[in-house]
């Protein structure tokens, strides 16, 4: 054993190969991510980000003529096998979308709706809701209209909201694909340092087209061009000493 | 400055709309016209008298009525649940598009066709005779190719990004579905829901040979009883009576009350539409 001690990863991708049709879009991709670390996935448009975040939850169940090779691992299992119960890992593994997808129900049932399907008792339903509000720090300006439609709240509201939904159901990994760009910089900056407060208690993987916001709250980077992982690792190294030519042009904006 | 020219195309739609307009207000002002003197209390609800010369519609209108019921009691869970199925399990593949083609040509099927089937099946084939049941279940029929194409409809109005969202908290996908995706597109259901039943409700046709009774002294109380209908009553009054002259202005009372029938049922359906769409938060 090595003097560091042994910590186990919160997910672990190896040799990830997905076809949508004929077309590659993860070529043996491998990723590591640790627990309790918020990790961004960069790379130009059609990279394949969104792809792999989006397996790692298992979403591509919902599109037909996905294939996939090598393995996800999450908690000591290998999610992409069939006998796995897709909705007890979405239970663990949460998601919010690049854009606020509330429900259309208020905005206490759209936190309660999580609660309310995994099972979660009629008499703690509220203080779990209320709790999460506070936690996405939303609580102070809903908690007069709780009874409201969520989707008269505004983008930046509304996607907090979503968030709320997601760790109301306790999750262990929070999936981010994009969050913020749907949003104006004042509500990006809230859900900025949202994310930085959600790290104690969560694992998160976002993807992120946002460079700054890389730097400005993920611990780890990984930079990903055509289907493949080109560099993982801190996101200080990633951003000032690369390895790869490729890595450091794109992080220099020289394509994007 | 330039005198502006008229614009040529607008006023050449404005009026193909006003033509179109105009002809439903001119049928519409005609039948009120010569119908509303017959309109009364005991029109609607009393029974017919001295061979239909006298007397009200009540049994036509009471059997319209529980002949739509049955339709809907029918043909609205068949409809949606085929719906249901077509957008949300089932994959784009051959055979779904056959499927799917296969309904859209159901709803081009003549309807006197739809008489003869519902004669052949229900009527003859499950031995249910002329009555309610038969006539209601092949105008269920009639409107089932309707209520799945505007079910699919309004399901497709669902963005999937909800669909996402729910399942992305664990929900399956038919709690997904019953939860989420149904209350949001119910607005979109209702109406197409009854704009057919509306129609199958104004249909002669298909209960010519299914149920509907030339003359009926009582009023409906079984459903495997023969009934009078609004529709089959005022083509009745019209072309088949003795003395047709007679009773013109009891045709025209006839027509009013189906007009108004369907009338009311359409704009039942906008009232729930917006009545929901505030409810539920769209």
């Amino acid at each position: 054993m090595s003097a560091t001690a042994q910590i186990n990863p919160a997910v672990e991708v190896k040799k990830l190969n997905l076809w949508f049709g004929e077309k590659q879009v993860l070529k043996d991709v491998s990723l590591l991510v640790l627990p309790h670390t918020v990790t961004a996935l960069i790379g130009p448009s059609g990279c394949g980000k969104s792809t792999l975040l989006r397996s790692m939850n298992r979403m591509h169940d919902l599109s037909p003529d996905v294939r996939m090779e090598g393995s996800v691992w999450i908690d000591g299992e290998s999610i992409l096998e069939s006998r796995v119960q897709v909705t007890s890992l979405r239970r663990k593994v949460g998601m919010v979308f690049q854009k606020p997808n509330p429900f259309p129900k208020s905005i206490f049932d759209n936190i309660a709706y999580g609660l309310h399907i995994n099972g979660v008792r009629k008499e703690d339903i509220e203080a779990r809701v209320i709790s999460a509000l506070q936690r996405s720090f939303l609580w102070e300006e809903v908690k007069d209209k709780l009874q409201q439609p969520a989707r008269r709240l505004s983008g930046g509201q509304q996607q907090r909201l979503c968030i709320a939904r997601t760790i109301a159901v306790e999750p262990e990994i929070i999936l981010m694909d994009e969050p913020c760009s749907a949003l104006d910089p004042i509500s990006t900056a809230k859900i900025e340092e949202l994310i930085l407060e959600l790290r104690s208690r969560y694992t998160i993987v976002m993807v992120t087209h946002n460079m700054q916001q890389a730097q400005r709250v993920a611990g780890f980077t990984a930079f990903m061009y055509m289907g493949e992982m080109i560099e993982f690792n801190l996101t200080d190294n990633i951003f000032h000493q690369p390895e790869k030519e490729l890595t450091r042009n794109y992080v220099a904006g020289n394509f994007g | 400055m330039k005198e502006k020219k008229p614009d040529l195309p607008l006023i050449l739609l404005a009026s193909c709309t006003a033509i179109v307009c105009g002809f439903l207000l001119f049928i519409l002002f005609h039948i009120y016209s010569q119908g509303a003197g017959t309109i009364n209390s005991r029109f609607l609800t009393e029974l017919p008298r001295n061979g239909m010369t006298e007397g009200g519609i009540l049994p036509a209108i009471a059997g319209t009525i529980l002949l739509t019921l049955i339709t809907a009691w029918f043909a609205v869970p068949f409809g949606i649940a085929a719906a249901v199925y077509l957008n949300e399990y089932a994959g784009d593949n051959p055979s779904t598009r056959l499927i799917r083609a296969a309904v859209r040509n159901l709803a081009g099927v003549p309807s006197i066709i739809y008489g003869l089937f519902g004669l052949a099946l229900f009527v003859q084939g499950m031995h249910l005779g002329t009555s309610l049941l038969s006539a209601g279940l092949t105008l269920g029929l009639l409107s089932l190719p309707y209520i799945i194409t505007t079910t699919e409809e309004a399901l497709k109005t669902v963005p999937n990004s909800l669909r996402e969202a729910a399942m992305g908290l664990g929900a399956t996908r038919f709690e997904t579905i019953r939860d989420i995706v149904l209350p949001a597109a119910v607005p979109g259901i209702l109406t197409g829901v009854i704009l057919s039943v509306a129609r199958a409700a104004g249909e002669t046709a298909p209960i010519l040979f299914t149920g509907a009774a030339f003359y009926i002294t009582g009023l409906p109380v079984h459903p495997l009883q023969e009934f009078m209908a609004l529709p089959y009553h005022l083509y009745m009054l019209s072309t088949q009576h003795q003395s047709i002259e007679t009773v013109r202005p009891l045709a025209y009372g006839t027509a009013v009350v189906l007009v108004s029938f369907v009338f009311l049922l359409n704009i039942t359906a906008s009232v729930l539409r917006s009545r929901y769409r505030s409810q539920i938060h769209l």
